[in-house]
């Protein structure tokens, strides 16, 4: 998340809506800025509606990996503080990309806690979104 | 590139809810600019 916040302006600058979706109260939302510097759109979806729809994974598994364990040890050594959970701990997200036409650019689904798109692979596919 | 047959129109037409908490459409953020959804695990 925290490298998302950092390079939250050249989405801007590509023009590019981009938005951070969870499943906790937005009452959360503020604390959720501070924590991780992001100051962009955020939205919640309590249903986990959406969640579901892209096909994101929800258990036990997921959460328990061995390797979600040293990607959050490395986060902290980094100095990444996860703060208290605000949500569903056991679902997992993910990121799509979708242009004008609906079409899906770029679509990725983590499969374990800890997992979460490349902060290159996301620039990538903005940079090779096709002008309509 | 794994897509897991996203279905963009029912997407679009599920809402989530802004700070005010209203309910937005979630095709209203990509319409005339591109949207990146990046969906977390928990706000924390």
């Amino acid at each position: 998340m925290a490298e998302l916040a950092e390079n939250s302006q050249y989405f801007n600058d590509k023009n590019v809506t981009l938005a951070v979706i969870g499943s906790g109260d937005p009452r959360h939302f503020e604390t959720f800025k501070k924590t991780t510097g992001y100051g962009g759109l955020l939205f919640s979806d309590p249903s986990l509606a959406a969640f579901s729809l892209l096909g994101f994974s929800k258990g036990l598994a997921g959460f328990m990996s061995i390797s979600s364990v040293f990607k959050a040890a490395s986060a902290l050594k980094k100095g990444h503080r996860q703060g208290s959970v605000q949500g569903s701990a056991m679902q997992l997200g993910g990121a799509i990309l979708i242009d004008v036409s609906g079409a899906v650019c770029y679509f990725f689904s983590g499969k374990k806690a800890g997992d979460h798109p490349k902060i290159n692979e996301l620039i990538s596919a903005v940079d090779n979104l096709q002008p309509l | 590139m794994e897509t897991n047959n996203v279905s963009v129109e029912d997407l679009g037409e599920l809402g989530v809810l802004n700070d005010r908490n209203e309910h937005v459409k979630l095709s209203t953020l990509w319409q005339g600019t591109p949207a990146l959804l990046v969906f977390v695990r928990h706000f924390g």
